[in-house]
């Protein structure tokens, strides 16, 4: 008879991902198929045994450490961000590039480059589907003044990319208070003038009417200027949704209409 | 020309932008610096794109003029001295202003801060160097700043502005010095050599002081750029090619940029803009750009004297293959980095890929596509263990017809037919005619 499958279902996060590689990493000895997910499935499957996997510090914590250690940065950077990812088979692809890596007592520390694996070329993908997010965050968030108190950016990222961008932002505007508040998981990440960011969860953001720090001034100084730069006789709208599309646009006070 | 003393900074702005955009260099790149924690702002060396234009060109930095009055009369500008256009200045405070504000709210990476001539280069330059100054020191930003060089300032302005500028830029404006003289008759290639070839000199200087002191300041440190009109008079794609390695090997560019002419003066000198500025050239350039950057290939493997322009129609990588087949076809499993990276459809990317994959299995043309290679133009060049992907031919006219069909460039399948190849076989021009391609319609292309 065939093993049956094994599901781990654990949080939808890095942490609930790795507790899960830890918990359930002998599972997939002795050939059984294993899928990690980060929700229970609304329908079940038969001859499926499902486990629940607590979401602990310490054995996310040891298998970050293993992975930075024998894996290297790179690997390990690359894990992470794949984690970050959307995919919900994000957890199953990483359980069996850390199995090829590490399971057996081997560590196969160029792991990564081995791109015909079908599990580590969606690793590689995600990864790199989460760094483009945010790089193009980088560029793409705009803040506004709010009550001369602080700076807000809303986004709607795919993937969650919050954590991300804390080291960037926090480094470029560190005498700055600043939220960046994602609408879609109702996190913010928040930093205040001359500290560390803290990400909150669960958050509502409330904003009072005329709450405007600086009446736009500057949203209409950026409009004149964007307008300005562009060149009509080499006007291209199809490039210019190419390279920032539609999505990123209903947060760029260069795309609001007068008025 | 009324220069209007109380004029709105949004006005101004409107003004000064409109009168930079010409300028291409707007990349953010090449250094990376991080924030000391006093004042605002960070760079990172991959470049940030804060949005794009409507004619989907990055905007990067806030790309100005300090102002657009000008004593030059070069013939291509909107800012000539003979052409009657409301003329403006920024005062330092405002470029500051608008800088530091802009950087708030995270919808620029720094500032670009070019000029027309007012008064004299030198008198110009100071101007520049204070609104500079006064961003680094009054406002402790550390952002970008990219900060043009006016041809014709003294060295010790240029070396001063070095230390507070990352990339600095002296327009090279056209590729030829005859035609530099023509259109911009107040410019030279002296003038404009000689602060890069300074440029050059103290950021060679710079590197050996950083290795004896890690702390002290430095030069220009994302490296300097130039740019070239191209289109505005005769010289072949070959001329600005040949231009351009020679400032990557002699200047040690960073970047040389090409601008598609666009007429927006009329004058004798200037060729009539019947069909818009030549952005398939531009194109071209710009890939042959990156081929000699990235790619390995030299000046004189893309063009010659014979061969003098790109074709219009295949990119300039894969009309180097198909002339030069006696390099392929190449296989995947043992071919080393420098000739994947010579095969069409391969890019840097995918051969850094491949590389590091065939280390732990053969790789065959799923895993190929999978890595992100471009099959359908690869396919003709390459073998996996030995097979190729199809039963295709390694033969010139095969392939290109092919590789056309393949792109569909703007019109039905049979826009491109061969014509006469009566006698010439070795060495034969290739001509076809092409029907409806809009740009050049009815016309016989040699290829």
């Amino acid at each position: 008879m065939t093993q049956e499958k094994r599901i781990l279902v654990c949080e939808d996060s890095l942490e609930g991902i790795f507790s899960a590689v830890y918990d359930g990493w002998k599972e997939c000895l002795g050939g059984a198929e294993v899928s990690v997910q980060t929700s229970f499935p609304t329908n079940m499957e038969l001859f499926t045994t499902y486990r629940e996997i607590d979401t602990d510090r310490s054995k996310t914590g040891k298998v970050m450490r293993t992975i930075l250690v024998k894996l290297g940065s790179e690997a390990y950077e690359q894990i992470c961000l794949a984690a970050a990812g959307a995919d919900p088979d994000r957890g199953t692809a990483i359980y069996y590039v850390l199995h090829r890596a590490l399971g057996h007592g081997r560590c196969e520390t160029n792991v990564m480059e081995a791109l015909a694996d079908s599990h580590v070329n969606k690793v590689a993908k995600l990864a790199l589907q989460v760094k483009r997010e945010y790089h193009h965050y980088f560029g793409f968030i705009r803040f506004r003044e709010i009550s001369g108190m602080f700076l807000l950016a809303q986004i709607q990222p795919e993937n969650d990319i919050l954590p991300l961008l804390a080291s960037h932002f926090s480094n470029r505007f560190p005498n700055e208070n600043w939220v960046i508040y994602d609408e879609g998981r109702q996190k913010a990440l928040c930093h205040g003038k001359g500290t560390e960011c803290v990400i909150k969860k669960e958050v509502r953001l409330q904003i009072p009417r005329n709450a405007m720090g600086d009446r736009g001034e500057y949203e209409e100084l950026w409009r004149a200027f964007c307008n300005g730069v562009s060149i009509e006789a080499r006007h291209n709208e199809k490039l210019q949704k190419q390279m920032l599309p539609l999505r990123f646009q209903n947060n760029m006070p260069e795309f609001f209409m007068k008025g | 020309m009324i220069i209007q003393e109380s004029m709105t900074l949004k006005r101004k702005l409107e003004i000064l932008s409109d009168a930079a955009k010409y300028d291409v260099a707007c990349t953010s790149s090449g250094v990376d610096r991080k924030g000391d924690g006093s004042g605002m702002g960070n760079s990172i060396a991959a470049g940030i794109c804060h949005s794009f234009a409507q004619d989907g060109r990055c905007i990067s930095l806030l790309k100005i003029l300090y102002t657009n009055e000008c004593v030059f009369d070069c013939k291509y500008c909107v800012n000539r001295a003979s052409n009657d256009v409301v003329r403006t200045s920024f005062t330092p405070e405002e470029v500051c202003r608008l800088t530091m504000e802009f950087y708030r709210r995270n919808y620029i990476e720094g500032l670009f801060l070019s000029s027309g001539v007012k008064g004299s280069p030198d008198w110009t330059m100071e101007e520049l160097l204070g609104t500079v100054r006064l961003l680094r020191h009054k406002y402790h930003f550390q952002g970008y700043i990219h900060l043009k060089a006016i041809p014709g300032a003294s060295p010790e302005l240029i070396s001063q502005a070095g230390y507070l500028a990352d990339r600095m830029s002296v327009n090279l404006e056209l590729p030829t010095a005859e035609g530099l003289k023509k259109l911009a008759p107040h410019k030279s290639r002296k003038t404009i050599l000689g602060p890069m070839k300074q440029i050059q000199q103290q950021r060679d200087q710079n590197k050996e002081e950083l290795v004896l002191y890690r702390h002290a300041p430095r030069f220009v440190p994302a490296g300097q750029s130039t740019q070239m009109i191209i289109g505005a008079l005769g010289e072949s794609d070959y001329q600005i090619v040949s231009v351009a390695e020679s400032l990557y090997k002699n200047f040690s560019l960073k970047r040389v940029f090409y601008s598609a002419f666009v007429a927006v003066n009329e004058d004798k000198d200037l060729p009539m803009s019947l069909s818009g500025p030549p952005l398939l050239r531009e194109h071209r350039l710009y890939q042959a750009d990156w081929l000699m950057r990235f790619y390995g290939f030299r000046a004189s493997e893309l063009l010659s004297e014979k061969h003098p322009d790109f074709n219009l129609l295949l990119d300039p990588k894969a009309d180097w293959a198909v002339s030069h087949l006696e390099f392929f076809p190449v296989e995947i499993n043992r071919a080393d980095y420098y000739e994947l990276l010579r095969v069409p459809g391969i890019g840097y990317t995918s051969a850094r890929r491949i590389v590091g994959a065939r280390r732990t299995n053969s790789l065959d043309f799923q895993d190929l596509k999978r890595m992100g290679v471009v099959l359908k133009r690869a396919l003709y060049f390459i073998t996996c263990n030995g097979r190729m992907l199809y039963n295709t031919r390694l033969e010139e006219n095969y392939i290109v017809r092919n590789l056309l069909d393949e792109e569909k460039p703007r019109g039905d399948k049979n826009a491109f037919r061969q014509l006469s190849l009566f006698g010439e076989e070795m060495g034969a021009k290739r001509v076809y005619q092409v029907n409806s391609a809009a740009d050049f319609t009815g016309k016989e292309l040699i290829i």
